[in-house]
């Protein structure tokens, strides 16, 4: 059966010789299996080919909308002063103003536009902003429906956590998890994202910690990921210390991808010189 | 209409081939630098604009079309006869004539080189219609877990090793999960009566 598979694959990766593909072709026009099972594998590839083609989309969203934001502040930079034309016969006398009134004016005009940058800035370059553009949800499934012996308060939580998005209820029922429980990791790595949902960051780095001092971890889970994700949560709860540039740094140089290069990306973002301008 | 974009049409048929990291790493690069080139972005805007469509529509087609390009060039339907450019704005022409058939524009304005294709390259990619497309997301939905990540990384050519470098598990691990993972999506296919008579139809 393995081959079966193995030469159907072969054949849709247009990997088979001349002569495999004559032979492959031939079964398959008398074997209505055969038939089936390429077209289930067709439809396979089609499926996955959507969830690429969704990737793409959202980060071609992400490029174009970066390119429209660097063309506007292009166009704005190189717009051509309009020569202002003024009908002389026409024209009222100039109230007078004051220097102090006109100074008063432009510092209110500068405040606004201070105020209203600031709140920009702090929504788009806040550590808590960052920490959220980049965060990875977490993934489920792994043991999910497993043995008989998953504790009642697993379950629970899993459900608030997954179904419900109740995260205090989720907290509550994963805290329940003992130590000795075969969950207890898993139960902490939900824990760790339960508590970044409810923008409880301190708490979320912790846990994500404590998950990846373990040297085994359930097979659905990625160490990266966790990794990257509690760089996050440290980063919003305002701990960006030594350790977090190490840790962060690890990642941008050694790391795999794709977290490499979000963490490259992450600290071009720190580093934005609108960083300086929120809070 | 010239873009600058860091692959010749050698080196991008050459990562395809590659696939895995080289592919993916090809696709980023070209496709980000074609979302930014400007010359692109003006050419589509106004054919766009000069049948029937405004400025949003050509943005939405833009994103649709560039995402689409993703998948030919992964699926090889891209054989290196016009400039990747080019090819890009051939998707574009053929998605936006189809949008003009389905909204009753008068297609008059089409001319010849519209309708032409790019070459011999194969613009449509896709061997099911758009509406099976859009029913099969629903069974991709289904897919929970550590399994999109695993499927992906398979879709894309990378081997065992890499996924396992990916994902954080050793090599044997990535090849049980990815297969597990298949035959999960394949499960989830046959099982819907909708697709069993699609795979006879197929047949």
């Amino acid at each position: 059966m393995k081959d079966f598979f193995t030469q159907i694959d072969a054949y849709l990766d247009e990997e088979l010789s001349a002569e495999e593909r004559t032979e492959f072709e031939s079964a398959l026009a008398q074997d209505v299996q055969l038939q089936e099972e390429l077209n289930t594998h067709r439809l396979e590839r089609e499926a996955v080919l959507l969830m690429l083609q969704q990737d793409f989309k959202t980060k071609i969203k992400t490029w174009r909308a970066e390119e429209s934001q660097e063309s506007t502040s292009t166009t704005q930079a190189e717009a051509p002063k309009e020569a202002k034309v003024v009908d002389l016969q026409k024209k009222t006398p100039a109230k007078r103003v004051s220097l102090i009134r006109r100074l008063s004016i432009a510092a209110s005009l500068l405040l606004l536009i201070g105020f209203g940058a600031s709140i920009w800035n702090g929504q788009n370059y806040s550590n808590s902003a960052l920490a959220d553009n980049y965060y990875m949800l977490a993934d489920t499934g792994g043991d999910k429906g497993g043995t008989a012996s998953v504790e009642a308060d697993f379950q629970t939580g899993l459900t608030a956590f997954v179904n419900e998005k109740n995260y205090t209820r989720a907290i509550a029922a994963f805290e329940k998890i003992p130590t000795n429980s075969p969950q207890y990791i898993e139960a902490q790595y939900y824990l760790g994202h339960a508590f970044y949902q409810s923008k409880n960051y301190n708490e979320a780095a912790k846990k994500f910690e404590m998950v990846l001092s373990n040297d085994s971890l359930p097979a659905f889970l990625n160490r990266t990921k966790i990794e990257w994700n509690q760089i996050l949560a440290l980063l919003a709860a305002g701990q960006t210390d030594a350790t977090f540039e190490q840790k962060l740094n690890k990642i941008a140089t050694d790391g795999q991808a794709p977290f490499k290069q979000k963490a490259q990306e992450l600290q071009t973002e720190m580093n934005s010189i609108w960083r300086n301008f929120s809070f | 209409m010239k873009c600058p974009i860091s692959y010749s049409k050698a080196e991008i048929l050459e990562a395809v081939e590659s696939k895995g990291a080289t592919l993916q790493k090809m696709l980023n690069t070209v496709i980000k630098e074609l979302c930014q080139c400007r010359a692109f972005d003006g050419t589509v805007k106004s054919f766009v604009r000069a049948r029937g469509g405004n400025t949003e529509d050509a943005e939405d087609l833009i994103q649709e079309s560039l995402s689409q390009l993703a998948i030919s060039l992964m699926t090889k339907k891209y054989k290196g006869d016009s400039s990747i450019e080019n090819y890009a704005f051939g998707i574009c022409k053929f998605k936006w004539m189809n949008v003009m058939t389905k909204r009753g524009i008068d297609t008059v304005g089409i001319t010849d080189d519209d309708k032409e294709k790019v070459g011999t390259d194969d613009i449509e990619g896709s061997f099911i219609s758009e509406e099976t497309k859009s029913s099969l997301w629903s069974v991709v939905s289904k897919v929970s877990g550590h399994c999109p990540q695993y499927l992906k990384l398979w879709a894309q050519g990378f081997s065992h090793r890499e996924i396992g470098e990916q994902m954080d598990v050793t090599e044997k691990r990535a090849r049980k999960n990815t297969s597990e993972c298949r035959k999960r999506l394949r499960d989830l296919i046959s099982a819907n009566p909708q697709y069993k008579n699609m795979i006879q139809a197929f047949a």
